[in-house]
C-alpha cells in the first residue's frame, strides 16, 4: 500500500469516527451536556454552549476532512480537540471523578478512563499523522526557510 | 543565504492559517449549535441544569406528598420477588434495548409523563412495594427516581443494587 493511499483510509477512518461520534451526540444534547458537566471543569453557563456547539464542530472537522483542500486544518482541529479531551479526562482522572465521556452519544455509565486514554491517544497520532503527512503528499509549495 | 532543510518541516509550515481556519470553524460550529439548539422542541436552557434538579423542576407539576419522607433501601437481584412492581430509571433508549422482565419505564428524563402514565398503577396503593433500577452500581438515576417518588408519598421504596448489569451477570450461567 503507498503513503498516499494509507493517508486516505487514515483521512477517511478519522473523518467517519467524528462524523458518527458528533451525529450521535447532536441528536441527544441533554445526555451530552451532563456527560460534559461530570468532568466539572466549566461553569454552569458554559456547559450548555459547549453541549451544542462540540458535536457541531465535530461534524464540520469530519466533513473537512474528505475535501483535500480543507484536510489539513481539519487535521489540526482534531489533533487539538483530542488532546483537549485528553486532558480533561486526564484532570478528571486525577480528582477521581466518575467520568462519563459522552464520546459516542448518551452514556448512562460511567467509562473506563484507560480505554477513554487509549483511544484519544490514537486519535492524536493519527490526526497528528495526517496533519504532518497531507502537505508532502498533497505537493503544496513551500518556501524554504532562509537563514 | 542557503536554505534549512524543509523535509521535517514541510507539514508545519502553514500552522498558522491551517488554525485560523480551525478558528473560524469553531466559531461557525458555535453559532451553528446555539441556533439548532434554540429551534429544537425542547431547547436546552443555557444555564445548565443538573439531572437532580430537572427532575425537582418536574416534580413541581405533580401533587407533593403530605406523609413524612422515607429513604430508600437496597436490595439485591437475589432477594427480588416475583409480584414486586419493578420500575426501569434509566432513559427510555436504553429501557427499548432490553429490560427486566414485567418492568415499567419510569425514566428519570420525562418522569412526569411517565408518571402521569402509571398514575393509575402506583396510586392505587402508595405503600406498595416499588424496585427502582438503572444502569449499575454508579449510575444515579435509580437514587434520583427514588426521591422523587418519595416526595410523591411512596413510602415502600427499595433501589435495585447494581441495577441492569446486576441483572444481567446474573441471568449468566
Amino acid at each position: 500500500m503507498k503513503g498516499s493511499s494509507i493517508l486516505l483510509v487514515l483521512r477517511l477512518g478519522l473523518a467517519a469516527v467524528f462524523l458518527f461520534a458528533g451525529a450521535l451526540k447532536v441528536a441527544d444534547p441533554r445526555a451530552f451536556s451532563d456527560s460534559v458537566a461530570t468532568f466539572r471543569l466549566l461553569p454552569t453557563s458554559l456547559i450548555t454552549l459547549v453541549a451544542v456547539s462540540l458535536p457541531m464542530l465535530e461534524i464540520m472537522l469530519g466533513a473537512m476532512l474528505f475535501w483535500p483542500r480543507l484536510a489539513r486544518p481539519a487535521a489540526l482541529g482534531i489533533l487539538l480537540l483530542s488532546l483537549s479531551f485528553t486532558a480533561a479526562l486526564i484532570s478528571g482522572w486525577l480528582r477521581g471523578l466518575p467520568i462519563d465521556c459522552g464520546c459516542f452519544g448518551q452514556g448512562n455509565w460511567s467509562t473506563q478512563p484507560t480505554l477513554l486514554l487509549l483511544r484519544n491517544t490514537l486519535l492524536v497520532v493519527v490526526a497528528f499523522f495526517i496533519y504532518s503527512r497531507l502537505g508532502k503528499v498533497n505537493g503544496h509549495a513551500r518556501r524554504p526557510l532562509h537563514v | 543565504m542557503r536554505s534549512l532543510p524543509t523535509k521535517h518541516l514541510s507539514g508545519f509550515s502553514q500552522w498558522k492559517s491551517d488554525l485560523l481556519v480551525c478558528i473560524v470553524v469553531a466559531l461557525m460550529a458555535c453559532g451553528i449549535g446555539s441556533g439548532t439548539n434554540a429551534f429544537r422542541r425542547n431547547p436546552l436552557p443555557w444555564r445548565y441544569l443538573s439531572p437532580a434538579e430537572r427532575l425537582q423542576a418536574q416534580l413541581t407539576e405533580l401533587p407533593a406528598a403530605s406523609v413524612p419522607r422515607k429513604e430508600a433501601a437496597y436490595v439485591s437481584v437475589e432477594e427480588l420477588k416475583a409480584g414486586w412492581l419493578l420500575l426501569d430509571a434509566r432513559p427510555e433508549v436504553f429501557y427499548e434495548a432490553g429490560h427486566i422482565p414485567d418492568a415499567l419505564l419510569l425514566d428519570r428524563e420525562n418522569f412526569r409523563s411517565h408518571y402521569e402514565r402509571l398514575r393509575p398503577l402506583l396510586e392505587k396503593d402508595k405503600a406498595q412495594l416499588l424496585v427502582i433500577y438503572c444502569h449499575s452500581l454508579e449510575c444515579e438515576d435509580s437514587a434520583l427516581v427514588a426521591d422523587a417518588l418519595s416526595k410523591l408519598g411512596y413510602t415502600n421504596l427499595r433501589i435495585l443494587l447494581g441495577g441492569w448489569e446486576a441483572w444481567q451477570e446474573r441471568k449468566q450461567p
